[in-house]
């Protein structure tokens, strides 16, 4: 059977079903589990739903109640969802705020989002701020803090946290003058093989090698090769593991 | 109560980094629920069960040579291999089931001469479970019967079967975590893991 395409704009309200493309604008109400392969909604949709398509575009304000399940998801705006997503390269920017937990290749986040569980990845990229109440575990990760963030537990391979000053357009200008007087990242536990912080505030950070760069409030560090600590950091306790 | 190990000395023994092990956690060769956070005066610890982790590593240490970490992970799922199929012949030559169970389930199902995965492990969970001596022939087929039915939908919960004997008439129950709180019989067969069964029958096969 060949698949239809499914065209909205305004306020209406559909039910779900399997389609080819989809594109709602406006404020429509999606009633029930929508499969496509493509996949774009922006304004202030309403899917009751899961959503499971190849590619998902989703910017606005829209209420995802499912979850979203998509091999390439963008995510813009200020979007709340409140299932778990999965998929290879999601890219989250904007206030979006996710209740369950992403698992993926690569998870790219910008802006102020906030995750409500863990999240579990290959390459983890963050520029801006995050709240996260459950566990990082990723192989790489690149984190650049532009605004107070908090992540309960970081752990995987290579772990980096950077003051987010790098100038790269006028508006991560305004982001950094804020950022040098309150960007701090919080966390309660860091584990990973190659650690390198700056601006972080951390209980324990345990790693084969340990870099304390600028501006760390730690409590205790275990490292079993290297530590070295920046003369602006403070770490209470120092552990060597052999 | 099972022994734990701390993480901290579970990358001292074992010589593995926080990196391997969380790798191993992303691709499911650990369970997530053997992660077992508890509170310590040091703040939060993570144990595991000492003597299922330090067998899982070595495992996956002797093997990762030769394996992909996504074939591992295969390994040690509990998704059933597709791609395996055994004509008779080749099962009784690989010595991994005895003959007479083999006969018994071609009797049950009459006419199979090609077995795939999940026959298999029903003929070794028989085997496992017919050697112990508590349960007859009879009592076997319907408890594959039950498997059968309910395997796809609880293959994952890392279910546990339980057989309970009254009047003659045994009762088989498919359960998560370790006890039935109710019952007015001393179970014939107690928490026999089924996930354990596969395991230890991909180790046999693949």
């Amino acid at each position: 059977m060949e698949l239809k395409d499914l065209n909205l704009s305004g306020a209406s309200k559909v039910t779900g079903g399997e389609y080819k493309n989809v594109k709602i604008s406006g404020a429509s109400e999606i009633s029930s589990d929508i499969i496509c392969d493509k996949m774009d909604i922006s304004g202030a949709i309403t899917v009751q739903g899961n959503i499971k398509a190849k590619s998902c575009k989703v910017s606005g304000a829209c209420q995802i109640n499912g979850g979203i399940s998509s091999a390439d998801l963008k995510i813009s705006g200020g979007s709340k969802i409140r299932g778990n997503i999965d998929g290879k390269n999601i890219s989250i920017a904007g206030a979006t705020k996710v209740e369950g937990s992403i698992k993926a290749d690569v998870i790219k986040l910008a802006g102020g989002v906030s995750i409500g569980m863990d999240m579990e990845c290959e390459e983890f990229y963050l520029d801006g701020s995050l709240r996260s109440k459950g566990t990082v575990n990723c192989e790489k990760c690149e984190i650049n803090i532009y605004a107070d963030s908090e992540i309960e537990e970081l752990v995987g391979g290579t772990i980096r946290i950077h003051k987010g000053y790098q100038l790269r357009n006028s508006w991560a200008g305004i982001q950094s003058f804020i950022s040098k007087i309150n960007g701090y990242i919080r966390l309660k536990t860091i584990e990973g093989d190659d650690v390198y912080l700056e601006n972080t505030i951390c209980d324990i950070v345990r790693g084969t090698n340990v870099v304390i760069g600028p501006d760390c409030k730690i409590r205790c560090v275990e490292y079993s090769n290297k530590l070295d600590i920046h003369d602006t950091s403070t770490v209470e306790e120092k552990v060597a593991i052999s | 109560m099972e022994e734990l190990i701390s993480k901290k000395n579970l990358l001292i023994e074992t010589g593995i980094s926080y990196g391997q092990l969380y790798r191993w956690k992303r691709k499911k060769l650990i369970p997530e629920d053997w992660f077992v956070k508890k509170s310590t005066f040091t703040g939060h610890e993570t144990f595991f069960p000492r003597e299922r982790i330090l067998e899982r590593v070595s495992q996956i240490l002797n093997m990762k040579e030769d394996v992909s970490l996504d074939d591992l992970a295969d390994k040690f799922s509990s998704n059933i291999p597709e791609k395996i199929i055994l004509k008779k012949e080749t099962l009784m030559e690989m010595n991994v089931l005895s003959k007479e169970i083999i006969m018994l389930y071609e009797e049950i199902f009459k006419g199979k001469t090609e077995y795939n995965f999940e026959d298999i492990l029903y003929m070794y969970i028989s085997e496992d479970l017919l050697g112990r001596g508590n349960l007859s022939i009879e009592d076997m087929s319907r408890i594959l019967k039950m498997l059968n039915e309910n395997y796809e939908k609880i293959k994952d919960l890392d279910p546990s079967l339980s057989v309970y004997r009254k009047l003659g008439i045994s009762v088989g129950i498919l359960h998560k975590n370790d006890s039935i709180f109710i019952a007015d019989q001393v179970p014939v067969i107690s928490n026999y893991s089924i996930r354990n069964a596969v395991e230890n029958l991909k180790m046999k096969l693949i």
